[in-house]
């Protein structure tokens, strides 16, 4: 029973790990850094909305959480542990979206410049830890939420005339800051850290930090018809958070440092085809306190591979004016664990996630559609759809994009 | 000139309009498109699409094959984008069917057109298939001139006259004539004809008037053409026009100064007549009705089909007149009967003004603007708002609920049917007071029959007596004894 929980609690620690919002993202495997033409970019990669018409996006999506699932069967004499199930769940509350951005464009076709503003919501942990005094016990549940308000600006500076052919066309440049908000939900199934008073510790706190991002964009080559190359880079700043509860008492997260850099890919002419390929690095090991056990493992620091395609697929004779964007990826992602036996699981303070881990990364993979159609002044509108598996539970999300 | 020749040197063949352009060149190329249709069916209105074009200053990429981005690196197909060769064709086109004066300067204006397209090397087989190089409507543009030219000066030479004799006079006159031309100086040009033709034949002085004359029509025409665009771009509404200051209401009536001009426009003729108007409406010195006489003014404009100057001064005057018929009512609605019958009378006025307006137009020219039957609808139906007495409220008898065998039950009936008239339309505030005079009454006066204090049927009747109050107070308090006028008493 242990080893079910311990599984479903690492698949929830994985899925933390990515923060990719947005339905086109999660298609295409949640490499995104070099896109330039979705205002998700004001989260992923703010140079990326340098060149962006003003626009609206948002999304909803499911995230994999694990409810503890406490029955008859946990009571004694039988004995066991309570179970965390995995469930497919939204963000608390349901309205909120994962994602919701603006962008306004400013420039003029030479120079080309964008405001940004975004809320996003990428992480949802949550999972059960263990006792202080004995770390194979489910002692209590851990939730913890991360939302973040960005205000970008970016501005492109063109190396050849738009339109012409050449490599090293643009550069792209944004700043971000944000406005970061967290909230901890920790509950102790029984009094523990705080025995010697006789109280389970039951808190729902929330702080607030500031933060920042900043990202560029390269046109690498174009040759305006059939190959175009860009680069991107992005990094979003870790926030610390200041709960008014002692991490000695319950585990808590800041938002962690992320460094991206992505690859887009377009095939043109003849194969409508885009490619794209991303690597991401996300700090959790200085967003927790350390582990204080005797043999105690830190979580770490991890990388993530993803590749994504979008072809554009266009049926005039049944759909007119519409264009189909099916759209697939795949990823490969660390766990912040070094080791898939229990006893040397990550812990902070001393609580240490009470789960049996049997991989150590975990390959997702992903499909979706999108639909784009255009306004009769050309302003492009779609609907978005990507599901992704290989998870404990498969996700969902959905998305609207609305050039204004 | 200038604009012409940076956007000239800008253009090449193949050209790309980024994401963030689109919204000004998806629009332009239909209009190119649409005009491209009408080259040979409706030259004029082809002609007023490829104006729109190339007179955006948002447009810089032109007489070129253009796509447009419409996702990064995901474009149109290529569009031969020609509005110079396609407008140069239709005043070919145009030239046709018009005037030899007339023709010859479309002739004019079109081998301007196509020189400037030809100059950006668009070479025939580079286009899409079907589009020929404007070399080619160059070289027609100008035996097509050369034609009318032709035509006009043998129709101005009299076949009695030696060719010889006239042609210095006529080439000595002709330049300094037409620069006058140029310069937009038609009146100057043709008192030019008087003071220095002297050695012109009279009919070639005939056809430099007609010249000069036609020359201004032209012009008129096209300075119509834009005070349309003016007009109706800065004022789609009254708030539009008054949000206006009188410099800017000038600059869109801008018209050309009548000492320049041999010829007259209907459009410019109107702009001038109709400022005054606009303006007094624009400094809320005039009332919005005060257009309507420049609304009828403006169905000579254009007679025919929709009218544009007729529809922005009618916009303009209903939407101010339905705020006034709308500021009567809500005057009335409080109001006594004198001030009612007052806003009443001005709000009938108003309506009559409109009906008045319309049953004047010609029922074609109305059939083709609906909205002034719409309007004329819209105003009267305000009209409704307009508060009317209650005919019931006066057939309720309090008296006779003291003789029925049960005064509370006789009370409390005689309440809900007075409560039913509560709801519904607008009241005066006359059959208010006595509405909510009688359901205060009723109210307490049950209350007190049941044998409950007076302050206990004052609360109880507290809701009307509140409506009481605003309505001016009940009509009198003794008639029901010291008790019912204690009960009155605590009315706040």
């Amino acid at each position: 029973m242990r080893t079910t929980i311990a599984l479903l609690v690492l698949s929830a620690a994985a899925y933390a790990q990515d923060q990719q919002v947005g339905a086109r993202t999660k298609a295409m495997g949640g490499s995104y850094t070099a896109f330039e033409d979705d205002p998700v970019s004001v989260w992923l990669n703010p140079a990326g909305i340098a060149t962006q018409p003003d626009a609206l996006g948002i999304a909803y999506q499911t995230y994999t959480t694990y409810d503890l699932d406490i029955t008859p069967s946990i009571l004694p004499p039988s004995g066991d542990e309570p179970v965390g199930e995995p469930v497919t769940g939204w963000t608390d509350p349901a309205l909120i979206p994962s994602y919701l951005g603006l962008v306004f464009h400013l420039g003029t076709p030479e120079s080309p410049q964008a405001f940004g503003f975004c809320f996003t919501a990428p992480y949802q942990l949550k999972f059960p830890v263990s006792t202080t005094f004995d770390t194979d016990i489910v002692g209590a549940r851990f939730e913890q939420v991360f939302y973040r308000f960005r205000a970008a600006y970016a501005r492109d500076f063109r190396f050849q005339p738009a339109g012409t052919e050449g490599f090293l066309t643009h550069l792209s440049v944004g700043l971000a800051v944000d406005l970061a908000v967290s909230r901890l939900v920790f509950r102790e199934l029984a009094p523990d850290s705080l025995a010697v008073f006789g109280v389970a510790l039951d808190e729902n706190l929330s702080d607030v930090g500031v933060g920042g991002g900043a990202g560029l964009l390269l046109g690498v080559y174009d040759n305006t018809r059939n190959f175009k190359v860009n680069l991107g880079l992005a990094y979003q700043s870790k926030v610390h958070f200041n709960f008014s509860l002692s991490p000695e008492f319950a585990p808590q997260f800041d938002w962690p440092n992320q460094y991206q850099a992505g690859l887009t890919v377009y095939l043109l002419d003849g194969m409508p085809l885009r490619i794209t390929a991303d690597v991401q690095r996300i700090e959790w090991d200085g967003a927790t306190a350390d582990s204080t056990l005797p043999d105690g493992h830190n979580f770490e620091d991890l990388n993530n591979y993803s590749l994504g395609v979008e072809y554009a697929l266009k049926i005039p004779s049944l759909f007119a004016g519409v264009t189909f964007y099916p759209r697939a990826g795949i990823r490969r992602q660390d766990a912040p664990w070094q080791s898939t036996n229990g006893q040397e699981l990550p812990a902070i303070r001393n609580r240490r996630m009470v789960i049996r881990p049997d991989e150590e990364v975990y390959t997702v993979g992903s499909f979706g559609l999108g639909i784009g159609w255009s306004s009769e002044a050309g302003k492009s509108r779609s609907f978005d759809f990507a599901f992704d598996f290989g998870g404990d539970t498969n996700n969902f999300a959905m998305g609207f994009t609305l050039e204004m | 000139m200038g604009l012409i020749a940076a956007i000239l040197l800008l253009c090449q063949q193949d050209r790309t309009a980024l994401r963030t352009e689109k919204a000004d060149y998806f629009p332009a190329i239909q209009k190119c498109k649409d005009g491209e249709g009408m080259i040979d069916s409706d030259p004029k209105t082809a002609i007023e699409k490829f104006d729109e074009v190339v007179n955006n200053p948002k447009i810089k990429w032109i007489e070129c094959r253009l796509r447009v981005e419409e996702r990064p690196s995901e474009y149109t197909a290529y569009y031969a984008f020609l509005p110079f060769q396609y407008r140069g064709r239709a005043k070919i086109n145009l030239a046709k069917k018009s005037d030899p004066d007339i023709a010859q300067k479309l002739l004019n204006e079109a081998v301007a057109d196509l020189q400037r397209s030809a100059k950006e090397g668009i070479v025939e087989g580079s286009l899409k298939e079907g589009v020929k190089s404007s070399d080619e409507f160059l070289k027609a543009a100008k035996a097509e001139l050369e034609a009318v030219a032709a035509k006009i000066k043998a129709a101005s030479v009299p076949k009695t006259a030696e060719p010889a004799a006239v042609e210095p006079a006529v080439v000595k006159f002709r330049p300094a004539f037409l620069r006058l031309l140029d310069d937009l100086k038609f009146k100057a040009a043709r008192d030019f004809i008087e003071s220095d033709g002297k050695g012109l034949t009279e009919a070639e002085k005939k056809r430099f008037r007609d010249d000069a004359e036609a020359g201004c029509r032209t012009y008129l025409g096209e300075q119509a053409l834009k005070l349309r665009r003016r007009i109706t771009s800065d004022i789609r509404s009254i708030q539009d026009l008054q949000s206006l200051g009188a410099g800017e209401l000038d600059a869109s009536f801008a018209v050309p100064r009548p000492d320049d001009l041999v010829a007259t426009h209907p459009a410019i003729e109107w702009a001038r007549a109709s400022l005054a108007a606009f303006e007094g409406v624009r400094s809320r010195k005039s009332p919005a009705e005060s257009l309507l006489a420049a609304a009828a003014a403006a169905v000579a404009v254009e007679p025919d089909g929709e009218n544009q100057w007729f529809g922005t001064a009618v916009t303009v005057a209903f939407q101010g007149m339905r705020e006034s018929v709308r500021g009567c009512v809500d005057r009335a609605r409080d109001a006594l009967l004198p001030e009612r019958q007052k806003e009443r009378a001005a709000a009938d006025d108003l309506v009559k003004k409109w009906t008045d307006f319309a049953a004047k137009l010609d029922p074609k020219f109305r059939d083709a603007h609906p909205s002034v039957a719409a309007h004329g609808k819209e105003l009267a139906q305000l009209l409704a708002g307009f508060p009317v007495d209650l005919a019931d409220v006066d057939k309720a008898d309090l008296d006779a609920c003291f003789a029925a065998a049960s005064p509370e039950a006789a009370l409390a009936s005689i309440e809900k049917s007075l409560k039913g008239l509560e709801s519904g339309k607008t009241v005066t505030r006359e059959s208010r007071r006595k509405l909510y005079h009688l359901l205060f009454t009723a109210t307490a006066l049950r209350a007190l029959v049941e044998g409950k204090t007076e302050d206990a049927a004052a609360a109880e009747a507290e809701a009307y007596g509140l409506e009481l109050v605003k309505a001016g107070g009940p009509v009198e308090t003794k008639k029901y004894g010291p008790r019912m006028e204690g009960v009155f008493s605590k009315l706040r």
